[in-house]
């Protein structure tokens, strides 16, 4: 019994920490989400592309002399 | 390990080890070198009482950070194989872990077949945060690039993205004719895209601001059970129960 009480007691502090979170309206969190995308989508290459100067794996071209 | 199935591994950050484990419930370190043959300088670091599902070195060669069947998580210091620290809170089996991406590193994130994700403070032990919303096992939990947010994939086919300052889901990622499990999700370098490895053999690129699927990539003649995107963005790597990896660029 007594352990029974002592494992509620522990949820229901648990509980009350969760509770008292500090939240943020999801508006915000969601503009800080798309902020953080946009400031690094210029660094991100699956998102930019590679220029074909760089990719090492672009397809090569047949020589013109042959 | 020459009987028993290996689950989960993980390069420590020197790259000199490696940690790996699964259904002898324990993890092990291989330290890496080229003359002795890794086996013989092997190291049992912890034991849970089921199989490991995954693992991860928080910060340092020292430490690892296990998930298991058993519901806990645990972070053990390699050298003394001790117990540092076990984390109580799921209901079921643990089936992935991420730690968030800050330099400090002191939180990571666990998701479970009890269908919850929970945020962890590893110097406490103490469950942090709890995000529910998933119908079923989640398979794979990854924090958002900036520590802000994390992504789930779950038996229930879809991905969800949960933001850790608002405390609850702010995205979906699914499509009625998507109704094979994930297995693995992983972000592109700037959170941008979102990459899920599912059951019926395909990877899913969604964009992860807008909801809505960019493409898909085929090849895969089997599930796909991990993925990862390289540390320089420009690739993804992905393992398959066909046997395969296939890097993807």
């Amino acid at each position: 019994m007594m352990s029974q009480v002592q494992a509620m007691k522990k949820q229901v502090t648990q509980l009350r920490q969760e509770a008292s979170v500090q939240r943020i309206p999801v508006s915000q969190a969601c503009e800080e989400l798309i902020k953080h995308c946009q400031e690094h989508q210029k660094t991100d290459v699956l998102v930019t592309g590679i220029s074909p100067s760089e990719n090492p794996f672009k397809e090569n071209k047949t020589c013109n002399l042959l | 390990m020459p009987t028993t199935w290996v689950m989960a591994c993980a390069f420590a950050p020197s790259g000199n080890l490696v940690a790996c484990g699964g259904l002898d419930n324990k993890v092990t370190v291989y330290p890496l070198s080229m003359e002795d043959d890794p086996i013989n300088k092997r190291k049992t670091v912890g034991t849970h009482t089921s199989y490991m599902s995954c693992c991860l070195f928080p910060n340092s060669d020292q430490q690892i950070l296990t998930g298991s069947g058993d519901s806990t998580c645990a972070l053990w210091d390699v050298e003394s194989g001790q117990l540092l620290q076990s984390f109580h809170g799921h209901s079921a089996d643990v089936m992935s872990i991420d730690l968030a991406p800050s330099e400090t590193g002191n939180t990571f994130v666990s998701g479970g077949c009890d269908r919850t994700a929970l945020i962890w403070d590893m110097r406490t032990g103490q469950k942090v945060q709890a995000f529910e919303g998933h119908d079923a096992d989640i398979n794979s939990v990854k924090f958002y690039p900036s520590g802000e947010a994390i992504a789930t994939g779950s038996d229930d086919a879809t991905c969800r993205l949960f933001d850790l300052r608002a405390d609850r889901e702010v995205a979906v990622y699914t499509k009625e004719s998507i109704i094979f499990g994930v297995n693995a999700v992983d972000f592109s370098v700037s959170g941008r895209i979102l990459f899920a490895g599912y059951n019926d053999y395909t990877v899913n690129v969604w964009d992860t601001l807008k909801c809505s699927r960019i493409t898909m990539l085929y090849g895969h003649e089997n599930r796909v059970s991990c993925l990862k995107v390289s540390p320089d963005g420009t690739a993804i790597c992905t393992g398959s129960w066909d046997f395969t990896l296939r890097v993807w660029a």
